[in-house]
């Protein structure tokens, strides 16, 4: 049987607040951080191209 | 209506990324699995083809103390047996919540898993066979809503294991 446990806003602000200096103390954790948020915003960017490409396709389609 | 999962991670997919370009202002996530303390043994009834076709990590052998809440005990967070999921959200509201929902099997050596958001130790979950545990946080602040949430195996026998099966997040 799932088990369900309630975080509120306090404690999760305390949590973010811990982590940021969990990673201020540790150059690993924050480079790997650092690294995630650079290859999603890379695939953004590939994603946001290709819809842009696919979108003036369909312009010059309907001209 | 069933819910639809804001994102989903297991061994086999460990990352995810929703953006749509499409729909640009839509609520979206990046989200990451991170898992150490994977263990083979040559005379365990386990083996890496049987986690491989059921998409479930075996962490142990290296399982804290009950009595330990740190989560950089032993100098890191990744030297102990340990997933870290990591959630980035954008267009959400801090009026939102996630839902996470992991499934964990107890294998061996009464194995306890240790919930952390951030580093904070929010609730354990002594293990008896395939268990769900479910987590409901309000969405963190921030330009990005982003935060960590570990679960780490802790038993007061060493050599303690357990499975993990995957988490999803719902958006409420």
């Amino acid at each position: 049987m799932a088990r369900l446990v309630a975080v509120d806003r306090e404690k999760v602000k305390a949590a973010q607040k811990e982590l940021e200096e969990l990673e201020a103390n540790d150059p690993h954790l924050k480079k790997e951080r650092e690294e995630m948020e650079r290859r999603f915003a890379k695939e953004k960017k590939r994603r946001d191209a290709e819809h842009a490409a696919k979108q003036a396709e369909k312009r010059t389609e309907g001209e | 209506m069933a819910l639809q999962p804001f994102f989903s991670l297991s061994a086999s997919n460990p990352s995810m990324n929703t953006y749509d370009p499409a729909n640009p202002d839509a609520p979206h996530c990046w989200a990451g699995l991170q898992q150490f303390g994977g263990v083979a043994l040559q005379y365990a009834y386990w083996r890496l083809a049987d986690q491989l076709s059921n998409d479930e990590l075996i962490m142990g052998y290296n399982a804290v103390p009950l009595d330990d809440t740190d989560l950089s005990s032993g100098g890191h967070p990744f030297k102990s047996c340990n997933t870290r999921i990591y959630i980035s959200a954008h267009n959400v509201s801090t009026e939102n919540q996630f839902l996470l929902v992991s499934q964990l099997r107890a294998i061996q050596g009464n194995p306890t898993a240790q919930f952390f958001i951030g580093a904070s130790l929010v609730d354990t979950a002594e293990l008896a066979g395939i268990e769900q545990h479910a987590l409901l946080l309000d969405c963190p602040s921030g330009p990005y809503a982003g935060i960590d949430v570990y679960i780490r195996l802790a038993s007061p026998i060493w050599t303690a294991a357990m499975g993990f099966q995957g988490i999803d997040c719902y958006l409420l």
